[in-house]
């Protein structure tokens, strides 16, 4: 296979990507650590020999996205320069933080967190591998083309677990949690700009696939 | 493939080696070998130019079409 002249962007992308291959790695291992440390102190067997379970640490808090809806009439909204003075505020979207306790939720959210790391670690794994053959001169590698696909069916597979996760989650808020003019909604929040992207990539896959039969052609020229 | 070279025969028949033919052409002898294995997809006239005027020969003389799949 032959050489292209390298990119001078090429070893500034490997850098980056390496840079933030390293800093979730050491994230993921932190999350894991203090996952399994959590987990440690919050389960333990009682003098009974029974289970206790108790997550309600002091410096721990939780936090999930949630979506509201604002009472209008507990909520004045106003623009008196402008001459308005009603407004109304829509649907809100925001972060829901909160002293955890130890349960199926909590749990799940953990397992959650460090799946969504090992994802984003195994994303940035191929694109380093990717960009590495860039940083080479031999962008149409064989392996780049099911690197590519595999990065867009990560982000769509990615876009639809994260929907799923936000409803339970919203879920959860709009069943426990109350506030004063606030009312807990529960959406399925799909981002068409994450299936875009999904698209756009796969259609990226599809150019690298005819780069790298182009690039056996030209190779196999005399 | 359907189009085999035949720069095996014509090498033998004018009793000149591959790497001495590379080096008058000015093409590495992988290239050069890849086009004697019949691995080549495609050949550039300019190969095909220097080649004939080597081997003082037609392309046709280096070219063959066969029934092959």
């Amino acid at each position: 296979m032959k050489r292209i002249q390298r990119s001078p962007v090429a070893p500034v992308l490997f850098a980056i990507v390496n840079g933030a291959w390293y800093l979730v790695a050491i994230v993921l291992v932190l999350a894991v650590v203090l996952t399994l440390a959590g987990a440690r102190v919050a389960i333990q067997l009682g003098p009974d020999g029974a289970l206790n379970i108790d997550a309600a640490h002091p410096n721990v808090t939780m936090a999930i996205p949630v979506s509201v809806r604002v009472d209008d009439r507990a909520l004045r909204v106003a623009a008196p320069g402008l001459g308005i003075d009603r407004a109304q505020l829509d649907d809100l979207q925001g972060t829901l933080r909160f002293p955890p306790r130890w349960g199926a939720f909590f749990a799940a959210n953990l397992v959650f967190a460090v799946c969504w790391l090992g994802l984003a670690l195994w994303i940035l794994g191929v694109l380093r591998s990717l960009v590495g053959t860039l940083r080479a001169g031999r962008p149409f590698a064989a392996a780049n083309a099911s690197r590519v696909r595999s990065i867009g069916w990560a982000v769509i597979i990615g876009e639809a677990v994260r929907v799923s996760v936000v409803y339970f989650e919203n879920r959860y808020a709009a069943t426990h949690f109350s506030a004063d003019g606030l009312q807990f909604l529960t959406r399925l929040d799909v981002s068409v700009v994450a299936i875009v992207y999904g698209l756009i990539i796969f259609a990226l896959a599809e150019v690298f696939r005819a780069g790298t039969r182009l690039d056996e052609d030209q190779s196999l020229t005399v | 493939m359907a189009i085999r070279v035949k720069l095996d025969h014509l090498l033998l028949d004018r009793r000149v080696t591959l790497t001495e033919l590379a080096e008058r052409i000015d093409i590495t002898i992988a290239n050069l070998s890849v086009l004697k294995t019949n691995k080549a997809r495609a050949i550039r006239f300019s190969t095909l130019d220097a080649l004939c005027r080597e081997l003082n020969c037609q392309p046709g003389d280096l070219l063959e079409w066969t029934d092959e799949a």
